[in-house]
This record gives structure tokens, sequence and C-alpha cells, in this order.
């Protein structure tokens, strides 16, 4: 107990500090992390008016620094061994401590049975603990404020060990050396990056970078078939050959509005013969447009739409949904149906005038409302 | 089917009277898909009027009238498709311009054939000949796993104004381009099954 021995010779009797209370909080704080600092600042002792507690800008609660002083001998090694017992790991956190405990073996050599030197050490302390409690946002801890309110530490599971932590405590100014000296150059705001992990911004940035990537790769990854694709160089091959595809499949349809299937096909078969790395994408959608009539698909869809309103409307509706189609009522149907197989003149104003109004009957009206000859005369068909 | 628009029912529809007919694509009016739909529609009717499409019989029309009109619907498609969406993404404003700069060309020499879709794509040509070429130097690819890979470019190829964008913008370019692409088909493919004449 060389430091509790040096601090009492520096201390006069002024303090009417109860170390009884003292010694109970040390011998409780084993069990009880965060109930001894409640103790230790809720029996404030303003005992000590020469202080002076607001030292520059480095006591920010003034009061509460003072107060702090106030329990300054038996409390400082404590002190030191809950930061410790705050920063779990991490070899900044070490040297943090060993230099609060430098300083404060510092102050306390300096000091000359003055308080004053008694203050000095304590600030020393207090920024140690102040750099450290910056520092040690990833030793689990929470951050220590010495103005009030006062937040206990994060109760560690480092209780058993308290006892030890003290005893090295108490060894380190002794054992201490220099090189604490350049850990004071360390800023205190500096991010506290995981173990293995480097902190200067260009890393950070880069694994950020990284992320965000990976993340988008994935955004992606939902949006493709096929896309269970663990490489991401097959993956990014799914995806150009899915875009690929997709232009494909316009390239194709784009082809279909000429109208008749006789025009269409000639071409499709110098398409699918110049685009023929669909995979399994290209059975979907190339075959349909060229040679299968339109009606026949349509058919079957609507007699499974049939059957499945007689069961459920609303898994019929989720099939439409899922197919693109609505229902839409037989007025407008009929309206549309002489506008197109008429002729394809009038189809313009038509369309249009659909297009114009909206609201038109139970279901928004977009403008791709078509009806389907064929279709109808078979719904009719199988409904009567 | 996947597609950037959000399609609910009306719900006066469970309630309507059975027998109903089949309609295609009903959706909010405000998506991008109806919004597509309307453009496309549209340019399709001014193309239809322009040039009438050739009767059943292939004899009629040449080859080299359907393709031309072959690639102007394809370019009505993706000119209306870049439209819908807008100013809201880098790979539509490309499109757009793209495009603005193509049909000029065409206009300038009838006889060259406009840049196709499929094809590897260069930046826009501006009026007096000159190839405009948009490069950004790809520092950010250096030291991570997208070093080595060739899809990189051919994807940047793809997509239009992928040239410039880094990798991050790519990506994110590319997922938005995808639904796009998907809604243009699903539109389009409706609409070819509704008019089979």
């Amino acid at each position: 107990m060389d430091l509790n021995s040096l601090l009492n010779k520096n201390v006069t009797g002024d303090h009417q500090n109860p170390p009884l209370h003292e010694a109970d909080d040390l011998d409780i704080a084993a069990g009880d992390d965060h109930d001894f600092l409640d103790q230790m600042f809720s029996t404030m002792n303003p005992s000590w008016p020469d202080l002076n507690p607001a030292d520059g800008p480095e006591l920010p609660g003034g009061n509460s620094a003072g107060q702090f002083v106030a329990h300054f001998d038996e409390s400082l090694p404590v002190l030191a061994s809950k930061l410790r017992l705050q920063q779990t790991g991490g070899g900044a956190s070490m040297m943090l401590q060993q230099q609060q405990l430098m300083m404060m073996g510092r102050g306390l050599e300096s000091s000359h049975g003055d308080v004053t030197g008694v203050d000095e050490s304590v600030l020393a302390l207090y920024n140690g603990f102040a750099g450290s409690t910056h520092g040690g946002g990833g030793g689990g801890g929470q951050p220590l404020d010495l103005s009030p309110p006062f937040h206990h530490p994060h109760p560690q599971g480092g209780t058993p060990s308290f006892g030890a932590q003290r005893q090295a405590v108490k060894t380190a100014p002794a054992a201490s050396e220099s090189p604490m000296a350049a850990s004071t150059g360390q800023p205190r705001q500096r991010t506290r990056a995981r173990r293995g992990q480097a902190t200067d911004p260009h890393s950070i940035a880069e694994r950020l970078r990284r992320e965000r990537i990976a993340e988008r790769m994935k955004a992606l990854q939902e949006l493709v078939p096929n896309a269970n694709k663990t490489d991401k160089a097959s993956m990014l091959d799914e995806i150009i050959d899915y875009v690929k595809f997709l232009q494909l499949q316009v390239k194709v349809l784009s082809l279909s509005r000429l109208g008749g299937a006789a025009a269409v096909a000639p071409l499709v078969a110098d398409i699918s013969s110049e685009g023929g790395d669909g995979g399994d994408y290209v059975q979907n959608g190339g075959g349909r447009s060229s040679s299968e009539s339109a009606g026949d698909t349509l058919t079957m869809t609507e007699q499974q739409v049939a059957k499945l309103i007689e069961e459920d409307m609303g898994s019929a509706m989720q099939y439409l949904q899922g197919k693109g189609l609505c229902l839409m009522p037989i007025s407008l149907a009929t309206a549309i149906s002489t506008v197109t197989c008429n002729s394809g003149r009038p189809l313009a104003g038509q369309v249009n005038a659909l297009a114009a109004s909206n609201g038109d009957g139970p279901t928004s009206p977009a403008a791709s409302a078509m009806t389907v000859q064929s279709a109808s005369e078979a719904k009719d068909a199988s409904r009567s | 089917m996947p597609s950037s628009s959000s399609s609910f029912l009306n719900p006066h529809i469970s309630s309507m009277n059975p027998p109903v007919r089949l309609m295609a694509s009903c959706t909010t009016p405000c998506s991008l898909r109806t919004r597509f739909a309307l453009r496309f529609l549209k340019t399709l009717v001014k193309i239809k009027r322009s040039s009438p499409p050739p009767p059943s019989s292939s004899s009629n029309s040449s080859p080299e009238k359907t393709r031309r009109r072959t690639q102007r619907i394809k370019r009505a498609a993706y000119s209306s498709m870049a439209r819908a969406v807008g100013r809201r993404r880098a790979w539509s404003q490309a499109l757009m311009l793209k495009l603005k700069f193509s049909v000029k060309r065409t206009n300038q020499h009838p006889s060259l054939s406009p840049t196709k879709m499929g094809g590897p794509q260069k930046a826009p040509r501006k009026a007096g000949g000159r190839i405009l070429v948009i490069k950004r130097k790809n520092s950010l690819v250096k030291g991570s796993p997208w070093r080595g890979c060739s899809g990189v470019d051919e994807l940047r190829r793809l997509v239009p104004g992928g040239e410039s964008m880094g990798l991050g913008v790519l990506l994110e370019e590319t997922a938005h381009f995808v639904r796009c692409l998907e809604t243009q088909v699903s539109v389009m493919r409706s609409i070819a099954d509704c008019f089979p004449c």
C-alpha cells in the first residue's frame, strides 16, 4: 500500500473523510461494482475548500471534480482499477491506464505535501479517465461522465479479478516506464477499431465501400433468377446473361408487333440463332411469341381463373395479378373490342380516349387495357 | 411478376358480378408500369399510323422495311421506358441522350443504321461525327476482389451510362434497370397477346 501511505502523507487531516466508509466501499465493491461509485459520489464531501475545482478546461464539471477529489486517498487506486475493469482488452486501453497511473505517480512524486500536487495527480487521473472513456467504447464499457449525472460503468464480468487488478494497479506505477509518454500524444477522439483491423480512414472507407457493394449484389441476386451462385464472378455473369436475355426479349417482342406469325417466323429464326445464349430463359420468351397463337395461352389462363373464382376470389385475384392481368366490366370490354377488331385506324383515338378517362369502372383503367375476343367468347361458353 | 409498380386491386372487384372479361395489366395510375404502357402505346400507335403494319402475307413488305420497323418499335420501347423513369436514374438519362443522338445520326445519314441496343454501347456521338467517350479511371477497383472481373466491363457496356459510374452506383443502376426491363417485357408481351392481329 505504498501509494496510499504516500497520499496520506500529503493530505493533511483537513478532510472529514470517513475512511471507514471507504473501507466498506472497497470491501463490497468486489461484488457490487456499480454501487461503489454511486456511494463514492453520493457522500459528497466539500471539505477541501482551498482546492480549486475549476482548473482550466480539463474539468468539465468542476463541482463533481472537487467532490471526486474529496475521496482521493482511498479512491484513486480503486478508480484506476475500475477503469481497468471497464476496458476489456485492447493494447491501447492498457497503455492509457498505465499512462494515467504514471501521471498519477508523477504527480504524487512532484508534490511536496501540497494539496495542489494531489490535485494535479487527480487531474492527471481524470484526464486519463476521460481519455480512456473516449477510447473505451470498444471495450464494452459505458463512457463515464464525470459531469453530473454520473453514469455507472457497465458491470463487468471481471469482478473475480478485481482483487488481482488492484494489486496490479499498485505495482504498476513502480513498474511502468517511459513508453507511456508516447501514448500521451495519441488523440483522445480516436475511434477504437476492432482488434486486428486498421484504424486509418482509408481502410475504413474501403471496408464501407465493400460492404455497400456486397449489399447491392445481394439485392441484385434477389432480382435475377438462378441466383444461387456464391461466387461473385459467376453472379456477375448471371446478371449479365439475364440483362442480355431481357434485351433479347424486347427485340423479339418488337418483332411480333408487325402482326401475323408469318412475318415474324423467318425473322425469329435469325434472332434465335444469333442470340441463343439465354439458356433456360429462352424457352419461356422466344418460342411463345413466334409459334403459338396468342389465344391459346389466354384461354388456358382464363379457364384457370374461372376455376379459381369458383373456389376463392382472393386467390383468383392473386393469380391474375401474378400474370399481370385484371378484371374489367363487359361494357368497357365490348367497347374496346369493337374498336380493335374492326380496324386499326380508329384505334388511335379510342385508345387515347380510354387512357384519358380515369375511374371508368371499378378498375382503374390503364392505357394497355385491351380485350380478347376469343377469350371472352370462351368465357361465356364456359359460364353458360 | 417482379415489377417496380405497386399494383393494388380495387376493393370493388370482389363484389363484382361474374361474368367478367379478362383484361390486361391493371395497376395504379402512377406506377412505372402504367406510365411506360401509356407512352409506349402512344408511340406504337404513331408508328402504326405512319408506316402501316404489313399484311399477313410476308411477301408484300421487303425485309428491309420490316427490319426498320422492328427497330423503330424497339427504340420506341426503350425511349418510352426511359422517359417514364425520367431523370431519377442515371441510366435513364444516359439512355435518353443516346437515343436522341442516334436519331439525329440517322437523320443525317439515312443509309447507316442506328446503334443497336444489344451490341456494345458507345457513348453518345456528337453531331459532327466525333466520338465522345466518357471513361472513368477505375481507381477504386484496385485492391478489391472485383479487380480481375471482366464481367464488370461487360455490365458497364450493357447498362446505359455504365461506363462512367463507380461499381457501387453501377450495381444499383443495374438493379433498377433490370426491374424496368422486366416491366417493359411484361407490358409488351401482354400487348402482343391481346393484339393478335
